[in-house]
């Protein structure tokens, strides 16, 4: 975009390192995501799935636009040309597919964090985020809506589905909170009002939209502990981001030409 | 596929508020839930409807007369071409009495 | 009252009706167009698989966006023809079992591995491109279901190719590295592309051209194809891999070395290249989400703990 509101450095610097970790979220999201095209459950799905894909690469993009404005770099390279240590994800989006129940439990969870994120960021008073979350927070709507129709299809269906969801549940929901931590000069943004709500709180929101999925489907798993997500902060890579990182970047830091 | 709700659902679209609803296309999916949410994404990426309908395949019914909807005797008075003749009537009448 | 006889049914055909799906029809048509829809369908389900490789490679994040989107495409395209098919007396899940099991047939191209985003490019271009002439041939066949279907998937192929297009300008157009991706994707995929429209059969030997469910032979598809691209691929400075490929100017038919047709039948057989591999990854793919499957049976509340 054109003229973006001017910011104090300390605040551009805060606000970098907030947008960051979440457009690194929805890249890595919408990449694992779009490992299902061509072999989801039903053909049907299979067409559904791949828009969701698109929809989290496509925010992915926004939010990398948006730090690109603050910072004049490249959006393709800060998506596609970065180290593998510099990434700065939560580690549940880039755990491997799993199977159709660890994926939906994803899904959902995930989706339910990212919904309390786009309500409260729709508030922001920098202009240019308050605009980009409300035009996530519309696809974010069906993607809800879908993950909510799976959740309770394989909570409801056989015994299988079911434990396959419980188990899947049981390994997500302990990664969600980190989605919502807390990054460097936060406070900074609370303080402008760019952020209209603090991590805990977040956190909070996440746990009441989660808790009723979770007891249906286990009791034990609706015992969320009530506490502050932890910050997010750079971590080596993973060996599994490894694995996908060599893969995401092949074309694009090959060196054979710089437009493609 | 067998099931109570599960099987082939034929979905209909809304292009705006002055248009019908129109058969898009069928999907198979466990309940009208699941179907109405599939077929968004099935038939409508690249179109924006304003609504969607869908309805198990069985609950439709098709005519299988169809011969009787062919054409038959002379109603070309239900049809306004019928009176393209009127305005030289009116001046025929208009001149006999002036 | 339509007599029911293969005989007032040619009579239907010659006169240039359009078939509806159900229609009375004898069993050479409609095993004929069956066999054809179902080969279609696979080919789509089946040419997702050496595109999709790609999406997580792709080198920007609006090529991610679009290769996503046309890989999406051609998932629909089988949901869509599946369905047309399923009319005439299959199941798509009888369809499906029978491409895994290696009983059915899908295109020659889609038997090839890709190596490179030189691949994507001609994949996108030269292959959606030989598919769209065979498409738009086919809108005017005779079977109502299919032409009806074939509107959108002819759209979305037209996008496709565009595409596919774009891509490969950014490869002419840029570095030597990147021309050389794609010169070595054409010297590969050329001999596939020239087997994708078939032999030239004698038309009286094709019943789907004799029941006019096709209504082009395929040495005319092929010519089409010729006559629109391979200008373009040497305008772009690229060469293709067949010296006897020239333009007959007393004709203006297109000449070219005779593919080996046995190669062709090897690999739509089950023995191409990436055949085994991509086949058992969809084997492995529906065996796993079975569980899935039995979900969708029975309503919302089937047998629960």
């Amino acid at each position: 975009m054109n003229n973006p509101p001017i910011l104090d450095p300390k605040v551009r610097a805060a606000l970098v390192a907030y947008l960051l970790p979440w457009a690194d979220d929805e890249l890595i999201l919408g990449h694992r995501d779009s490992e299902w095209t061509g072999f989801a459950p039903i053909l049907e799905e299979d067409l559904a799935f791949s828009s969701i894909a698109q929809d989290e690469l496509g925010h992915a993009a926004l939010i990398y636009h948006l730090v690109a404005d603050l910072t004049g770099e490249n959006p393709d390279h800060l998506a596609l040309r970065r180290p593998a240590n510099a990434y700065r994800h939560a580690p549940l989006v880039e755990r491997p597919n799993g199977d159709w129940a660890y994926t939906i439990a994803r899904h959902y969870l995930y989706d339910l964090a990212d919904s309390a994120r786009l309500e409260v960021l729709s508030g922001s008073s920098y202009g240019p985020l308050a605009g980009i979350a409300r035009k996530m927070a519309r696809e974010e709507h069906y993607h809800r809506l879908h993950g909510e129709m799976w959740w309770e299809r394989l909570a409801a269906g056989t015994n299988e589905s079911r434990e396959r969801l419980a188990a899947a549940a049981r390994a997500v929901t302990p990664l969600v909170g980190a989605v919502l931590g807390g990054t460097d000069g936060q406070e900074i943004l609370v303080a402008e009002r760019i952020l209209p709500g603090i991590p805990a709180g977040l956190a909070a929101d996440w746990r009441d939209l989660a808790r009723p999925f979770l007891i249906a489907l286990d009791p034990e798993l609706g015992r969320l502990p009530d506490e502050a997500p932890e910050p997010r902060e750079l971590r080596p890579a993973s060996a599994d981001f490894l694995a996908l990182h060599a893969e995401m970047t092949m074309v694009s830091a090959s060196g054979l030409g710089e437009r493609w | 596929m067998s099931g109570a709700g599960s099987g082939q659902y034929e979905v209909f679209h809304r292009k705006n508020m002055t248009e019908p609803m129109v058969h898009a296309g069928s999907v198979e999916a466990a309940d009208p839930r699941m179907a109405l949410l599939l077929a968004k994404e099935t038939f409508f990426r690249r179109e924006h409807p304003i609504g969607i309908w869908v309805t198990r395949r069985d609950d439709l019914h098709p005519l299988a007369e169809t011969d009787v909807l062919e054409p038959g005797t002379d109603k070309s008075y239900r049809a306004i071409e019928a009176y393209t003749g009127i305005a030289k009537k009116r001046e025929a009448v208009e001149e006999g009495l002036a | 009252m339509i007599e029911h006889s293969e005989e007032a049914f040619r009579g239907r055909v010659e006169r240039g009706d359009l078939i509806e799906a159900g229609d009375w029809m004898p069993d050479s048509y409609r095993l004929g167009v069956l066999k054809f829809l179902e080969m279609h369908a696979n080919s789509e389900i089946m040419g997702a698989l050496p595109e999709r490789e790609w999406i997580p490679r792709a080198p920007t994040l609006r090529r991610k966006m679009s290769l996503t989107a046309k890989v999406q495409d051609e998932v629909g395209h089988a949901q869509l023809i599946y369905s047309v098919a399923q009319d005439l007396g299959k199941s798509r899940e009888a369809m499906l079992e029978d491409l895994i099991a290696g009983k059915t047939k899908f295109h020659n191209v889609f038997h090839y591995p890709t190596e490179s985003w030189g691949d994507v490019a001609l994949i996108g271009w030269l292959i959606d491109g030989a598919a769209l002439v065979t498409q738009h041939a086919l809108l005017k066949s005779n079977y109502a279901p299919y032409v009806r279907i074939l509107k959108r998937v002819c759209a979305e192929e037209s996008l496709h190719l565009k595409h596919g297009e774009d891509i490969t300008l950014e490869l002419a157009g840029g570095t030597r590295a990147q021309r050389a991706l794609f010169q070595d994707a054409l010297n590969r995929w050329w001999e596939p592309i020239m087997h994708f429209f078939g032999p030239s059969y004698a038309p009286a030997n094709d019943s789907l051209l004799m029941w006019r469910f096709k209504t082009r032979s395929n040495e005319e598809l092929r010519q089409e194809f010729l006559n629109r691209y391979v200008p373009r691929i040497w305008s772009l400075g690229f060469s293709l891999p067949d010296p006897e490929l020239r333009e007959d100017p007393a004709t203006g038919s297109w000449r070219y070395t005779e593919p080996d047709w046995n190669v062709l039948k090897q690999v739509v057989t089950g023995n191409g290249p990436a055949t085994a591999r991509r086949l058992a990854l969809r084997r492995a793919s529906y065996a796993e989400h079975a569980w899935v499957r039995a979900t969708l049976q029975g309503g919302t509340h089937a047998e629960v703990a």
